[in-house]
């Protein structure tokens, strides 16, 4: 069976007039459920990514706000009939993708019929900053997942490896300052060259495990870092510009919503091809890297 | 697709400072209204040193599970960290990236494996074991780890400079108790033991009950508000129907045959769930007698609690090899689960680490 991507929901917030990240995922994932072949009914996970979000509350989590919010079987009064299961998956940028494959091992399973995934990484007000800018750019996305019985289409291979060496290179956290809570991001100032090198290494070897090469595959979708970060990539891989899919925007790293907002745009720009293949390739803290196949 | 998930490994690790229900209490700016020891039957719990933090916890569980497990930390394929605290040093400093899973990639070589944090409230380590059982059968991995280090009693600190009324929604807060605990699953191919069944959803539309973040204060730390009438209502009478449906007819409704572990926050709160359960079934199939308690001496500790209750039983001679184990969950979201499992040799093996590592202390000593 093959696990594919049902629907994308995606809100851009460009004017920043969405302010909370529960009402970016609101925003996101109705059109989401809306587009898709599937009732809400039918959704049997709900997973978060969403590492800065409203408050920073870490309980309960903050897919239950989603689910809630939603109305995804959420007022249940026993265990019988369509049920869901809500969780957060935090892993910096690497959240989404492991998100996608755990909705896949979950249908896979025959646990649930349909995941949701959903992103809305946002720095609230309510603490203040300090250290370099965050870097990325407010965006709520919502991704349906769901199994495709006779299809060889959907998500393949997934591979993550990480370099615990390079950890420094990236780290966040809050922390009393003073008489607030204070949230400091920590980027070395070669944080890109540093994401490049792991890339380098974790590509080289996804290629080998898997014994194929990247003229195997019909473009390449890496996390939307910046068009400069992109272009570096292509060159540190060895392949033409135009193979890599660059929807990155003005306001900065997409982060957890680089995949969706990049898969929205292949599906509605490049329309591919039964059979295609895409590579995704993702970078995050750790420093870890993420390798994966979707055959479309 | 049909072998059972089985716990390959447990460890578990709680600091050894202690602090006492009547101390947090004595501390406290606005006493409850309530005997708090009486109420939730807590006397004492562990709690971290002033340089000891979640990371740690963590750190300290996951080594004791490599130490009886047969693997290295280079044969997981899968590691999912599932603490609700990230509180990792001085200052309230709380972690946001890298991940915790990744963080510990530093002290075991987890770099080929798939890591990511699941903080679920007090669900996350079975959520993550109902997640793993669907990579273990969907042949995605061969055996995963799930770790958690929940420092917590910092919650309480907190409660005791902030509870402002006799009945505070801070007063959980003060019910809480600090632990590691860490688990190896992976498949096997007996059919007599392992889970035989499991199921987890979430009844959203109550995911305000309970809310943990940061105070506002200028003292700073990380604050819990909890209505624990109405959470306790909801997730006591679910349970009873969660756990009621799951063994109403099966060889699960004689109470001799297995112990039951349920969410640790209180002994009345165990007891009410018990007849819930009883009541809904309409037989005795949870009894005082099957029932573990483990919240005297070690609190809520959250997450972790069923595994330390595990752990703790086990050690004590109640739970052995080859018997069986209802596990029942709640938490805040508010998540619902119950498994039924059947233990391996598991005890036998924590048994065998506990004579080496007391074997080892004595030597230290002399």
């Amino acid at each position: 069976m093959g696990i594919t991507i049902n629907s994308i929901g995606l809100c851009e917030n460009k004017n920043k007039s969405v302010k909370t990240s529960l009402e970016l995922c609101r925003r996101a994932a109705e059109p989401c459920i809306k587009k898709s072949a599937y009732s809400k009914e039918d959704i049997g996970l709900v997973v978060s990514v969403s590492v800065y979000r409203d408050d920073y509350f870490c309980e309960p989590s903050f897919s239950s706000f989603v689910q809630n919010d939603l109305k995804i079987n959420h007022d249940k009064t026993d265990s019988l009939g369509p049920k869901t299961l809500s969780l957060d998956v935090l892993n910096g940028a690497m959240g989404f993708l492991n998100a996608c494959q755990l909705c896949s091992a979950m249908i896979t399973a025959g646990k649930v019929k349909t995941g949701l995934v959903v992103s809305s990484d946002l720095v609230n007000g309510s603490i203040s900053e300090k250290g370099c800018p965050p870097g990325f750019l407010p965006s709520g996305a919502a991704m349906l997942l769901a199994g495709e019985k006779n299809g060889g289409s959907g998500f393949k291979t997934f591979y993550f490896k990480t370099f615990a060496e390079m950890q420094d290179a990236c780290e966040s956290y809050a922390f009393h300052d003073k008489d607030h809570m204070t949230m400091i991001f920590k980027r070395n100032p070669d944080v890109e060259d540093i994401y490049l090198r792991a890339i380098s290494m974790g590509v080289s070897e996804f290629l080998k495990k898997e014994a194929v090469g990247l003229d195997d595959f019909d473009m390449i979708i890496p996390s939307q870092v910046s068009s400069g970060f992109i272009t570096k990539m292509a060159g540190i891989l060895g392949v033409k510009r135009e193979k890599m899919i660059d929807v990155t925007r003005e306001g900065g790293n997409l982060f957890n919503a680089s995949l969706p907002v990049a898969m929205d745009h292949v599906f509605k720009c490049n329309k591919p091809e039964p059979g295609q293949k895409a590579l995704i390739i993702h970078v995050a803290s750790g420093i870890q890297v993420g390798c994966v196949v979707y055959e479309f | 697709m049909g072998l059972n998930t089985v716990i390959e490994s447990l460890g578990v690790y709680t600091p050894e400072g202690r602090l006492s229900t009547k101390e947090l209490v004595d501390g406290c700016k606005v006493k409850p209204v309530f005997d708090l020891e009486e109420l939730t039957g807590i006397k004492t719990r562990p709690m971290v040193a002033d340089n000891e933090y979640a990371l740690d916890l963590a750190r300290e569980a996951a080594t004791r599970c490599f130490e009886i497990s047969k693997y290295q930390p280079e044969d997981i394929d899968l590691v999912i960290c599932t603490n609700i605290s990230r509180y990792n040093g001085p200052n309230w400093k709380a972690s946001f990236e890298p991940s915790t899973a990744a963080l510990l990639a530093r002290d075991f070589d987890f770099s080929n494996a798939i890591i990511f944090d699941e903080p679920n409230a007090c669900a996350g380590m079975f959520t993550a074991l109902y997640i793993v059982d669907a990579y273990l059968k969907a042949g995605f991995v061969k055996r995963a780890m799930v770790i958690s280090g929940e420092a917590l009693t910092c919650l309480a600190r907190t409660a005791q400079k902030e509870m402002s009324a006799p009945f505070d929604p801070q007063m959980a807060c003060l019910t809480v108790g600090d632990a590691g605990a860490a688990f190896i699953l992976e498949q096997t191919d007996n059919p007599d033991v392992g889970f035989h069944d499991m199921d987890a959803f979430t009844v959203a539309q109550h995911c305000d009950y309970c809310i943990a973040s940061f105070s506002k204060e200028p003292h700073g730390g990380f604050v819990m508000y909890t209505d624990s009438i109405k959470i306790h209502q909801i997730a006591i009478g679910m349970t009873a129907e969660h756990v009621g449906r799951m063994v109403k007819g099966t060889k699960w409704e004689n109470s001799d045959n297995h112990h039951y572990i349920m969410h640790q926050t209180g002994t009345r709160a165990i007891k009410t769930t018990r007849k819930s359960i009883n009541d809904w079934v309409g037989t005795e199939v949870c009894s005082e007698k099957n029932s573990i308690v483990n919240v005297v001496e070690r609190g809520n500790s959250a997450s972790t609690a069923h595994f330390v209750a595990l752990w703790d039983h086990i050690r004590n001679g109640a739970i052995k090899s080859k018997e069986n184990i209802l596990f029942a969950v709640q938490s805040s979201g508010i998540n619902l689960g119950v498994a039924l499992y059947t233990l391996d040799d598991l005890p036998a093996r924590v048994m065998n680490w506990s004579r080496m590592e007391q074997r080892e202390a004595i030597k230290e000593a002399v």
